[in-house]
């Protein structure tokens, strides 16, 4: 298998030149490298030190299992990290380079010195060094761990770019992508959650015992992170024979990784120029039935304003984007109600009933959110949107159709929730009332901000954000929002009035004039600040398409 | 001018357009009249999609005045939008819609009947051959099925004036000659259509009338009869010839010394 230095050298040029290129072109690149190198960096090497400090001071077998859990880890990661932070580099698109007369093994070369090119495999070396330094307390030791880790990262990265390969289709596929975005939105949302877990597992006190008593080396020593540890580990003991049985076991398994990887490149050369031909007009029948049924109920009797409420309905569902952000709105209400309501400090004395008359507060907060930027969040196609004769107010109402039946459903649970858990029930109708109050008040300041202070929508992909986006816009951006927060609390004030004062003054009577009046304080809010702001639309639409749309 | 004659249905008076230093569009007057099949042609950058844009209002000419079916563009831009469609040159369509649903939705934006919404939209359908993928979302739809799907949405409410910038790009030769054939038969019943493209041949074999324009200036206009005449090209010339000739690209040598 003929391999030309020439070619390998123009190919790592290639690799480089889109990384470079990539962060000329994309500021917001630039700001997650250095995020990346001044906090990511050192995070890992604080583990690498931590993990160092475990394989030397540990007692055995304790050192040894950490060992095995470390490699293990990396090893998971590394294959799992294309399904999660997965971009098609152009520089290393095999469809694109299928154009040029490369043989296989220069191919699987030019990706395997690519890799040198990320900064997460520096994260990786200080990882693996670490185990080369921690149990190197002797000069054979030292080689055999040595020896046992180079073997083990070219597994390592044979094993993620076998997953690469073989899920290329999968990973470039609208589906994944889609998946990819919510899924990613669900895991952020869900770091609280774990961070409590693991604070809780590391203070217990008995981190050396639980790990002596699990004994994962006994499972994991089968598998390719086992057999380098348990390589490693045998030459501790100095039963070289084993250790180098291990390591030879390892090699095997790397030598068969690597094979797969190129059956699976080599499928790849072949299949890149019939790529994406074949997957056309396949369609479950259900789905085809739920789409046609969607057809005849909307080509009904759908004024505008329905249309445009029934297609951010669609999109609500289908955007993935959108559906992370209605996801991550919600699911901070919830995070919010199940630790009131079923915080077990709280469970004893339970909750007063104030809860009721709080929570339309938290709809009001995740309403925010999704009203502040309403025509930036249509992205490019709002140019067909401002094509159409429509009247502006018209495509508001709309938007806000959908929002307020959102936050409808978010309140009317959450007030009867708390109802419940406070048998507050008395409460339950003022705050319904204030809270369809608030979100009409919640609705004008967003119909306002995303007329006269619209933004583009950020394109999120994986973790990264393309498009428009560096720290300065980010800054501009929350500056932005939390100043809308502002403005719509101080807007909310005399409605809250309306409810606290008469509590205050053990005058509750007094709701049925206030509480009415704030409803129609809210209502009026949101039809005189629409009015106002909705000509602007059409007055301003290049301005507003420059912002939101532009090419 | 301050009154609109009725025999033009697109009139662009002293059109500028100015990006900072660079003058995409320069003082460009433009008259289509009604009924008619007008084809706008120009190299690549000569300012052709800038136009249309500030033609169907969605970007403001740094100074000048457009109508489109008597109506200011920029005076009253909810009425012309209800006298045109547009099929723009960078597609920007929902694409988390179906095709069917995305024409639908367009139907009750243009405000047609309902009852007509699901015929016509049915019909375009199949004329457009998207019926077999319909129900697809956008998003996985092929460069010429969003076209066919944008000029769908486009002429669905029966235009008085259809813009269409580059419409036959990236379609294939048996949708481009369906398309074809339903402009020839809006333009038969009356709408005005004006557009841009590359492919000569089919400006040649639709249009009534040709303006070319180069570096932001129109530099020609009339029936193909005319340019020929103006451009002193035989009765033979094609499009193309005459198109060169005016944008001044016709000569200089283009061979590769190294292919001898």
């Amino acid at each position: 298998m003929a391999i030309h230095a020439d070619k390998l050298r123009w190919l790592f040029w290639l690799r480089w030149k889109m990384f470079t290129r990539s962060l000329v072109r994309d500021k917001g690149r630039v700001v997650g490298l250095i995020f990346l190198i001044l906090f990511g960096l050192p995070f890992v090497g604080g583990f690498a030190v931590g993990t160092f400090f475990a394989y030397r001071y540990l007692p055995a077998p304790a050192n040894a299992e950490v060992l095995f859990l470390v490699l293990s880890g990396v090893y998971l990661v590394w294959s799992a990290l294309p399904l999660l932070e997965f971009t098609v580099n152009e520089g290393l698109d095999i469809s694109k380079l299928a154009l040029f007369p490369l043989t296989r093994a220069e191919l699987m070369l030019s990706l395997l010195f690519s890799t040198l090119l990320d900064v997460p495999t520096l994260g990786l070396f200080l990882i693996l060094a670490a185990v080369v330094v921690g149990w190197a307390s002797a000069v054979p030791l030292a080689l055999i761990a040595l020896l046992a880790m180079l073997i083990f990262y070219v597994q390592v990265v044979g094993m993620s770019q076998l997953v690469l390969a073989l899920l290329m289709r999968i990973l470039q596929s609208r589906r994944f992508r889609d998946l990819s975005i919510v899924l990613l939105a669900i895991f952020a949302s869900s770091f609280y959650f774990f961070q409590q877990f693991a604070l809780r597992g590391l203070g217990s006190g008995h981190f050396v015992e639980n790990i002596d008593h699990l004994s994962l080396s006994t499972y994991l020593q089968w598998l390719p992170p086992g057999m380098a540890a348990r390589a490693i580990q045998q030459a501790s003991v100095g039963n070289w024979g084993v250790s180098f049985a291990w390591l030879f076991a390892l090699l095997v398994m790397s030598v068969l990784v690597l094979y797969l990887w190129q059956l699976v490149v080599e499928r790849g050369l072949v299949s890149a120029e019939s790529g994406g031909g074949s997957r056309a007009a396949r369609q479950r029948p259900t789905e085809r039935e739920a789409l046609a049924g969607v057809r005849v109920g909307s080509s009904a009797t759908l004024s505008p304003v329905l249309a445009i409420a029934v297609k951010d309905m669609k999109y609500l569902r289908r955007d993935p984007q959108q559906l992370a952000l209605l996801f991550q709105t919600m699911l901070s209400t919830i995070v919010v109600l199940v630790a009131t309501v079923f915080n077990p400090s709280s469970a004893g004395r339970g909750i007063g009933s104030w809860a009721v008359l709080a929570a339309p507060a938290f709809v009001f907060l995740s309403l925010n959110a999704l009203t502040l930027n309403m025509l930036g969040m249509e992205g490019e196609s709002l140019t067909t949107l401002l094509l159409f004769p429509i009247e502006p107010k018209r495509i508001l109402w709309g938007k806000n159709l959908v929002i307020l039946a959102l936050g409808s459903i978010e309140m009317l649970l959450l007030v009867a929730v708390t109802a419940f858990a406070s048998q507050g029930w008395n409460f339950v109708l003022p705050a319904l009332t204030i809270g369809f109050a608030g979100i009409a008040i919640v609705l004008g300041c967003g119909n306002f901000s995303s007329v006269c202070l619209p933004q583009r929508r950020r394109q999120r992909r994986g973790f990264q954000t393309t498009t428009n986006y560096s720290s300065e816009s980010g800054f501009a951006r929350l500056l932005l929002s939390l100043l809308m927060l502002l403005v719509t609390v101080i807007v909310l004030i005399p409605a809250g009035v309306a409810l606290v004062l008469p509590i205050l003054f053990h005058a509750q009577w007094f709701w049925s004039f206030s509480i009415p009046l704030s409803l129609l304080y809210g209502i009026a809010f949101y039809f005189v600040v629409t009015a106002l702001v909705a000509p602007r639309i059409l007055d301003k639409a290049p301005e507003i398409l420059a912002v939101v749309a532009r090419e | 001018m301050t009154t609109f004659d009725e025999t033009y249905a697109v009139v662009a008076q002293d059109l500028v357009r100015t990006f900072g230093q660079k003058v995409a569009v320069s003082h460009l007057n433009l008259r289509v009249r009604t009924g008619e099949f007008f084809g706008f042609l120009g190299p690549n950058g000569a300012g052709k999609s800038t136009t249309i844009k500030m033609m169907v209002g969605l970007l403001r000419p740094t100074s000048g005045s457009i109508w489109v079916g008597g109506v200011d563009v920029w005076h009253d831009p909810l009425r012309v939008r209800t006298l045109m469609g547009v099929l723009p040159e960078y597609l920007h369509l929902y694409e988390r819609l179906s095709g069917r649903e995305f024409i639908t939705f367009a139907g009750h934006m243009y405000g047609v009947p309902d009852v007509d919404i699901g015929r016509r939209t049915e019909e375009l359908l199949s004329v457009l051959d998207l019926a077999n993928d319909a129900d697809k979302l956008i998003v996985d739809y092929s460069v010429g099925m969003r076209k066919k799907v944008a000029l769908a949405a486009a002429i669905l409410h029966r235009p008085q004036v259809l813009f269409l910038d580059e419409p036959f790009e990236g379609i294939d030769p048996i949708s481009s000659r369906v398309i074809r054939d339903i402009l020839r038969e809006l333009t038969q019943r009356g709408t005005t259509i004006f557009f841009s493209s590359h492919i000569m041949e089919v400006v040649e074999r639709l249009c009534t009338r040709v303006g070319i324009i180069n570096q932001g200036v129109l530099v020609a206009e009339g029936t193909l009869q005319e340019l020929r005449e103006r451009a002193h090209e035989g009765k033979d010339a094609t499009l193309e010839d005459i198109f060169l000739n005016v944008v001044g690209a016709r000569n200089g040598n283009h061979n590769l010394s190294w292919l001898d």
